[in-house]
């Protein structure tokens, strides 16, 4: 049954990444952008614009260019950069892993830091102490900017000290940086959550009927609060995935990341349209992935999701 | 003043007493966490305490070079890569004179300059052993005029004979690209043109014929090359490794083994790597707070390096839009700009402009003065043009590029900005990115900050893309158009360099008494380079000549 429930969203799935291929290309008509005249350059005289338009193939029908593109999709062909030659799959599986890397350790990050200090901050709400480290924490997080804490990290650890490296992935440690930085500033929002659920959760009978039985706090707060709590926190982490998949630039410039997010900056500033198209395709290729994952993940934590759902 | 979120953050420290010394990380974790480490001076640790290995020069760069591929290389990034890579039939030294590099000697010149005739240098190799031959340079200006290529450079050659047919697919070849024997190559053109040995000097490249058939688009992921160095290495966004290549003709002169490149770190980031050792050269030129802290800092002053660059800062006014299309209302505007106040804007990085051909540019005549910083006059010129006080002048909006090297545009601009608006024009600043610039309506743009560099010891470098009737608009940006200026202008071509720079300063003359440009300065290069590294930024032409680098 569960099989059923997840190829029916896939499918769904596959329309948003549809749509979203269509608008692209809408898009990039809309925008006043002369790709010829941006790969010419400033020299370039108005017959080497026409002769590079002609050679792009932007003197085509509208329409034939974009069944020419969607044909190029189809066959898993994100086109050309305008400005390397580069194929755009090419230029994105280079930089993928390293986007993914940041994503997959800041969304860990934010799980350890988080959910431990708003589980806290419930189990201990009676303690002044405890709602104030929960609180603070949480305050620090959501007001202090990735981006700041990234350059003091940067100033502290890699130019003061010199343990971690000043900006590029040539060590292995360079992932330590952004991560804390953004793990720390996004586990906010995660302390807020896991507090907020677990302060639900706890003053259910079925808490106080278990700690009637006995059983240890441990088990209690991570077997029957904790499961029950996760919902909120599971949906957040799958949003979080869409925020941090397009909105790890800041992060992947401070540190001297080569990720998609600086892919996609060089090639805003480049007006390289293929590649600004394929980094928003594979977007929202994740984007639809890990909502796929996260409807999963909740409907296996809850049955009563997946029988409504189907 | 700017903001730089580095020296904020270094300031913090060192102003309550936080100076992390190195020795912490040797005292333990918990000495840092409580930040308990009390130190004093002004900066981190020095390069001296950590200088690598001599062989290797190492550097780093914001952004990848456009382009590795000689054919592409459109020479604002990618050329001091591709002239690491290959070596051009003749070549700029450090005193802009045009030698022979991989030519025996200046090529001679026949049937009243239409004819050129180059003899290669015997004995030249690619990087794999292959001979490079007279058809490898002629490959390589033929894929520039391949129109599928999509090279930028493919205007500068259309004047080859039968150029034009191939370009337009009426020919399979280049009737004036001629391969006479596999040590000799000659160019006939449709008419005279000086400039072509220009363009020659510096797209003139060989290029190995079976890579570049294997990998007709990419071969800048595939580059073999005969230059200074071999690609050792290249993963874009990330790191580029510069070998030297012992096949290389004058390999006894390169002063290094190995260029390392780190990419995508931001020039802030850069200074800092400078400054603690862990990187010589900071390729980006150094601007704005960053520029400031360096050279307010007695310990690091040393670490700013001035590098030859030869280009105009100007802001071109739209002649054929309101307000400027008055040229009363033109002279007001650049008579309202204090150009000495600019120039304390980029902390006294340039020279105050006097000319349209720049500093250090063949032609330059050192005897001319700036134009006068005199806003009395401008008002009056306003009024006489029926603004007085600036009434009924229409908005400007001023568009600044913050992506032009060498300078903070935005600063620049907002200076001008206020200094516009005091004699009474009404001004809205528009801050966009280079491509920006590119991409913007420059037919509906009154006011453009630019700045045009020097491609080639030449005035007609700038005299044909800022001011030619063809250019309008894009890059001219002001929509200076004048035929007898033009005519002037296409003649000049046929004439010696001394002959034609006779020409280009009356022509100088005529277009600056029309005032399309607010001039402003001539800027300096400033890069963060590590003391023991010499050799970076003496070729106007080409700042960064690797193969001249040397670490004591």
């Amino acid at each position: 049954m569960i099989w059923r429930f997840a190829v029916r969203r896939l499918v769904g799935g596959l329309v948003v990444v549809f749509a979203v291929a269509t608008l692209v290309f809408v898009i990039s008509f809309v925008l006043p952008l002369n790709p010829a005249a941006i790969i010419a350059g400033p020299d370039a005289t108005h017959m080497v614009i026409e002769e590079i338009r002609r050679a792009l193939g932007l003197d085509l029908p509208i329409y034939v260019q974009y069944l020419q593109y969607i044909e190029r999709l189809l066959h898993g062909n994100l086109g050309y950069s305008y400005v390397t030659n580069q194929p755009v799959i090419q230029a994105i599986a280079e930089r993928l892993p390293y986007t993914l890397a940041v994503l997959g350790t800041c969304l860990v990050g934010q799980l350890i830091i988080g959910v431990p200090i708003g589980v806290l901050g419930a189990w201990k709400r009676q303690r002044r102490w405890a709602t104030w480290v929960s609180n603070g924490v949480a305050t620090l997080a959501l007001t202090i900017p990735s981006f700041w804490l990234g350059l003091i990290l940067l100033y502290v650890f890699a130019y003061q000290v010199q343990w971690l490296p000043l900006g590029g992935v040539a060590r292995p440690t360079w992932i330590i940086a952004p991560a804390v930085a953004l793990a720390f500033t996004g586990a906010g929002r995660y302390i807020r959550m896991a507090n907020a659920s677990m302060s639900e959760v706890l003053v259910e009978d079925y808490i106080r009927t278990a700690r009637a039985k006995g059983v240890s706090t441990t088990r209690l707060l991570y077997k029957h609060a904790l499961r029950n709590a996760a919902r909120p926190l599971i949906t957040m982490t799958g949003m979080d995935v869409a925020t941090l998949a397009g909105g790890t630039l800041i992060v992947e410039k401070v540190f001297g990341i080569p990720g998609l997010g600086m892919l996609a900056w060089q090639a805003v500033q480049n007006g390289d349209l293929p590649v600004i198209s394929g980094v928003l395709i594979v977007v929202a290729v994740m984007v639809v992935l890990a909502a796929l994952l996260i409807d999963v993940a909740v409907s296996l934590l809850d049955a009563r999701i997946r029988l409504e759902r189907l | 003043m700017p903001i730089n979120a580095f020296g904020v953050i270094r300031k913090l420290f060192n102003a309550h007493g936080l100076r992390l010394k190195r020795n912490i990380a040797r005292g333990g974790a918990m000495a840092l966490m409580v930040g308990a480490v009390v130190g004093c001076g002004s900066a981190g640790p020095t390069a001296s305490q950590k200088a690598p290995s001599s062989a290797v020069i190492t550097a780093v760069m914001a952004k990848d070079p456009t382009t590795l591929d000689p054919a592409l290389n459109d020479g604002t990034y990618s050329d001091n890569f591709v002239k690491a890579l290959f070596v051009p039939l003749i070549r700029f030294n450090r005193n802009l004179t045009m030698v022979p590099a991989g030519a025996t000697s200046l090529p001679t010149v026949s049937n009243g300059g239409k004819i050129y005739t180059f003899h290669l240098r015997p004995g030249m190799v690619f990087s794999n052993g292959q001979p490079v031959t007279a058809a490898d340079y002629a490959l390589n200006i033929t894929r520039i005029l391949t129109p599928s290529l999509k090279s930028p450079l493919i205007g500068d050659f259309s004047d080859i004979a039968g150029a034009r047919a191939y370009i337009a697919g009426k020919a399979p070849s280049v009737t004036g690209i001629k391969v006479v024997n596999p040590q000799t190559l000659q160019f006939s053109l449709r008419q005279p043109q000086r400039t072509f040995l220009d363009f020659i000097a510096i797209h003139g490249f060989p290029v190995p014929p079976q890579l570049v058939h294997k990998y007709p688009s990419t071969f800048a992921y595939h580059v073999v090359g005969d230059g200074p160095y071999v690609l050792a290495g290249y993963v874009p966004g990330k790191q580029l490794v510069l070998k030297k290549n012992p096949r290389y003709y004058r390999a006894s002169s390169v002063k290094n083994s190995e260029i390392k490149v780190t990419i995508g770190i931001s020039p802030q980031v850069g200074v800092l790597r400078v400054e603690s050792g862990q990187t010589d050269v900071e390729l980006n030129p150094v601007t704005g707070a960053t520029l400031l802290q360096m050279l307010q800092n007695p310990q690091y002053k040393k670490y700013v390096r001035s590098a030859k660059f030869v280009a105009d800062v100007y802001a071109a006014m739209n002649m054929t839009l309101a307000p400027f299309t008055n040229p009363l209302v033109r002279e007001a505007a650049a008579l309202s700009v204090n150009r000495q106040e600019i120039l304390r804007t980029i902390y006294g990085r340039g020279r105050i402009m006097t000319q349209i051909i720049p500093y250090g540019m063949p032609g330059f005549d050192a005897s001319l003065k700036p134009l006068p910083y005199n806003p009395t006059k401008a008002e009056a010129l306003l009024a006489k043009a029926g603004y007085p006080h600036g009434k009924g002048l229409p908005p400007i909006t001023f568009v600044a590029d913050t992506s032009l090297p060498i300078f903070n545009a935005q600063h620049i601009a907002e200076v001008m900005q206020q200094e516009l608006q005091h004699v009474g024009f009404h001004v809205h600043l528009q801050i966009v990115t280079q491509k920006g610039i590119f991409r913007a309506d420059h037919s509906k743009t009154p006011l453009t900050l630019n700045i045009v560099g020097m491609n080639y010891p030449d005035p007609y470098t700038i005299m044909w893309t800022d001011f030619a009737c063809s250019q309008r608009f894009f890059p001219n940006w002001a929509d200076y158009c004048n035929r007898q200026v033009d005519q002037q202008m296409a003649s000049s071509e046929q004439l010696s360099l001394p002959a034609a720079i006779v020409v280009y300063r009356q022509m100088q003359q005529q277009i600056e008494a029309a005032y399309p440009w607010i001039p402003l300065f001539y800027p300096k290069a400033a890069y963060a380079v590590n003391p023991h590294v010499q050799g970076v930024g003496v070729n106007a032409v080409q700042p960064f000549d690797f193969a001249a680098w040397t670490k004591s």
